[in-house]
């Protein structure tokens, strides 16, 4: 009796086995909120498309509410958002023959072409649940049916505890101003979301304008030396884990002796951590600056593209704050944090997708080390906790439409 | 030529658990069986004989012979309740059966396919894990999870049945539990199989399938009837939409048996509504995760609510106490889903 030569059920890669699902995971979790777009971005009347996980979707805002459809018109399978055609409140009419669906059931309730024809009233188009807060328009980019719909902020990072000394916004908080942009990057969206919350990548950022106009104290690497070093999110409400930079677990590195590199900056953050939550939300508190908080999403388009979000958050109870705020993202936050400090990242996503992609051997033959311990256990928790996972879709159209 | 009988062909009535029916002839001297599959209408059967049980089938109305020389292994209250194994019934008249599966499974014809041997190790004393990769195209209908192939036993005649013990999403790689019997066929086979090695299957067969219901799911395992509930697990894990809580009740005769523990926890980390129950039915637990019982006694007392689905699956008698035990713990008989596993390596 001979053994096979390789077996992953072998000790040395128990956690490989056990984040497997999330390898498997190539086309995103399903079952889960995504942010679609910025309010700011589907005025009244308007209809626009998106693919989540390869699923295209139509949303459109009537009477200022958002509903979202299958993208795929029931009859010959166009998307619908590529023209399209709304001639009442509540409904949405296929450019191609008139294939028209109430906006709140998906119901066909007449076709131009054809008005009297018997499928009326039978055929249905798949409806999203939709959510819209603080200038985000949420989709459950959910299966067919899936119950109970969990509630948005399942699939938000958690909002601070009252009696912790370093408050930052939630997203659903009334008064948080939520401002931001997203891109269409090529990469998986697993290499987008491991990017974030990775304690070793710090030093790509040492020459950031920002780093270096704030004087912003930013150590070479984090390395975890302890329990205290990771809080994992697994009772009720979202899952996730977080990096307790602060706890005294992690290490700090200042210097490499060997290259001759020392880490710059005066001003410490104080509270600065970075987390991350099913389906993939990253939250990053007291950044860009203190006060502050920047969440990111990967939302998975097909299998080799994510679109990238960013947004800063602030509390602003007072018109004055909110004006306040409005400006300095405009002429600071938005350009020198979410793009030329971000950019450093979307570089490093897109740098790995060769090894990770569809035929790259990345999931098999990557070595990770001690830094890697949050990314191991980000894995094990989507492996647990992801509501499902999408499978493989035919004809990726890799861009937003 | 007697004359005693009606002359002609008769028609027989299928009607699956799915509600769909098939109608087709049914000529004097032919059996059920061999009608439907005239009829190109493929029943899950294995042994054709009626000794496995796999035919099973409930007359619903008409009347039936067995067929001369056979010996059933139906209990004699179980026929008289209607239990009818199709391989070695013939109708006297039209008649109408039940069947305890859906028509998806019944509808094509399985697959003749060549494999090769990817891995052979022993997982426990007498078990030994079997991958086969196949070396033909995948064929257009593919395993449900519960269902299972036959093998033949290389430079032999002779042919086996196993349960696949993952779903096809893993395709074309197969994987099967073996237990080794002394003196068997294909365990004699396992001690000199290598990995290249080339052997024919017939997948897939068999009408022990997930049945749909988002109530709890109940596995009942005993040794390599772990196999298609390993597969049966996955699919409800990869499977679209939510999941339904599932209990799992495992156990092997020792400690040496034992085998899949570390399979199932894995499966338990997946799915953290998956309760897991293993033992050993004698002898001391190997270590502090299993308990020493049955796979029926691992059950417990709790009641079972009215909308679980049982499924069962190992040797004979601990279906029939499996059966006894759910029924006693609330659950409708027909809820409960049961595949024997014989041993057939001799």
């Amino acid at each position: 009796m001979s053994e096979t030569a390789t077996r992953r059920s072998e000790p040395v890669s128990a956690a490989r086995r056990q984040f497997d699902p999330y390898t498997k995971a190539v086309w995103g979790l399903m079952n889960h909120w995504y942010p679609a777009f910025f309010s700011s971005e589907l005025g009244e009347d308007e209809a626009k498309g998106i693919k989540v996980c390869g699923i295209p979707v139509i949303l459109r805002r009537a009477n200022g509410e958002v509903f979202a459809l299958r993208d795929q018109c029931a009859h010959r399978g166009v998307r619908m958002s590529i023209r399209p055609a709304c001639f009442t409140k509540d409904t949405l009419t296929c450019w191609y023959h008139g294939f028209t669906y109430d906006l709140e059931t998906g119901k066909l309730v007449t076709i131009v072409a054809a008005p009297d024809d018997p499928i009326v009233g039978d055929v249905k188009l798949q409806t999203f649940p939709v959510r819209e807060k603080n200038g985000i328009i949420y989709v459950f980019v959910g299966d067919d049916g899936y119950e109970p719909v969990p509630d948005l902020a399942e699939d938000l990072p958690p909002k601070l505890p009252a009696d912790y000394p370093h408050q930052v916004p939630h997203l659903l908080d009334d008064d948080a101003v939520v401002l931001g942009i997203r891109r269409t990057v090529a990469s998986n969206w697993r290499l987008g979301v491991e990017n974030g919350f990775d304690p070793g990548h710090n030093w790509l950022h040492r020459d950031s304008p920002i780093v270096v106009a704030l004087d912003t104290a930013l150590p070479l690497g984090l390395v975890p030396r302890g329990p205290n070093a990771l809080t994992t999110f697994e009772g009720d409400g979202p899952k996730g884990i977080r990096n307790e930079w602060d706890s005294g677990d992690y290490d700090v590195v200042m210097s490499s002796e060997k290259l001759g590199l020392q880490a710059r900056g005066a001003n410490k953050i104080p509270g600065l951590r970075t987390s991350i939550f099913l389906p993939g939300v990253l939250m990053v508190e007291h950044w860009p600056a203190y006060g502050l908080a920047q969440y990111e999403w990967y939302v998975p388009i097909d299998d080799e593209h994510h679109e990238y979000w960013a947004v800063v958050a602030k509390s602003c109870p007072t018109p004055a704050e909110r004006t306040d705020f409005e400006y300095a993202y405009d002429k600071l936050w938005r350009d020198a944090a979410l793009g030329a400090f971000n950019d450093d990242d979307l570089f490093a996503r897109e740098a790995m997708e060769n090894f990770y992609a569809e035929g790259g051997t990345g999931w098999d033959d990557e070595q990770l080390c001690g830094m890697d311990a949050v990314i191991v256990g980000w894995r094990k928790i989507v492996s647990r906790y992801a509501r499902g996972y999408q499978t493989p879709q035919a004809h990726p159209t890799p861009k937003n439409a | 030529m007697t004359g005693a009988g009606p002359e002609g062909a008769r028609t027989v009535k299928l009607r699956f658990e799915d509600d769909h029916a098939v109608e087709f002839p049914v000529e004097p001297g032919q059996t059920v069986l061999e009608a439907a599959e005239a009829a190109e209408v493929f029943l899950a059967s294995q042994c054709r004989v009626g000794s496995c049980g796999t035919c099973l089938a409930s007359l619903l109305s008409g009347s039936t012979r067995t067929v001369a020389g056979r010996t059933l292994s139906l209990l004699p209250s179980e026929q008289e309740a209607g239990a009818r194994l199709l391989c070695s019934t013939e109708v006297d008249g039209d008649a109408t059966f039940e069947l305890g599966y859906d028509s998806g499974l019944a509808s094509q014809r399985p697959a003749l396919l060549r494999a090769v041997v990817t891995g052979v190790q022993q997982v426990s004393g007498t078990v030994v894990e079997l991958r086969l990769e196949l070396a033909d195209e995948i064929p257009p209908v593919v395993h449900a999870a519960g269902q299972y192939a036959r093998l033949r036993v290389p430079g032999t005649d002779q042919w086996r049945s196993y349960s696949m013990a993952g779903t096809a999403r893993a395709l074309p790689e197969l994987v099967f539990c073996v237990k080794l019997i002394p003196g068997g066929a294909m365990s004699a086979y396992l001690e000199r199989a290598v990995p290249g090695d080339e052997l024919e299957v017939e997948y897939p067969l068999g009408g022990f399938s997930l049945r749909g219901g988002t109530g709890q799911h109940v596995f009942v395992a005993g040794g390599t009837g772990l196999a298609p509930v390993l597969a049966m697990v996955d699919e409800l894990r990869e499977r679209r939409g939510p999941k339904p809580p599932v209990l799992v009740c495992f156990a092997c005769q020792s400690g040496e048996d034992l085998f899949g523990a570390a399979e199932l926890r894995m499966r338990a980390f997946w799915m953290p509504g998956l309760t897991l129950r293993i033992g050993v039915t004698e002898g001391d637990p190997p270590d502090e995760e299993t308990t020493r019982g049955t796979p029926v006694s691992l059950l417990g007392e709790e009641p079972l609510a009215p909308d679980a689905e049982a499924y069962v699956c190992g040797p004979p008698g601990m279906v029939a106490a499996a059966a006894d035990r759910l029924t006693a713990l609330g659950m409708a008989a027909h809820r409960v889903h049961a595949e024997k596993f014989v041993p057939t390596d001799t």
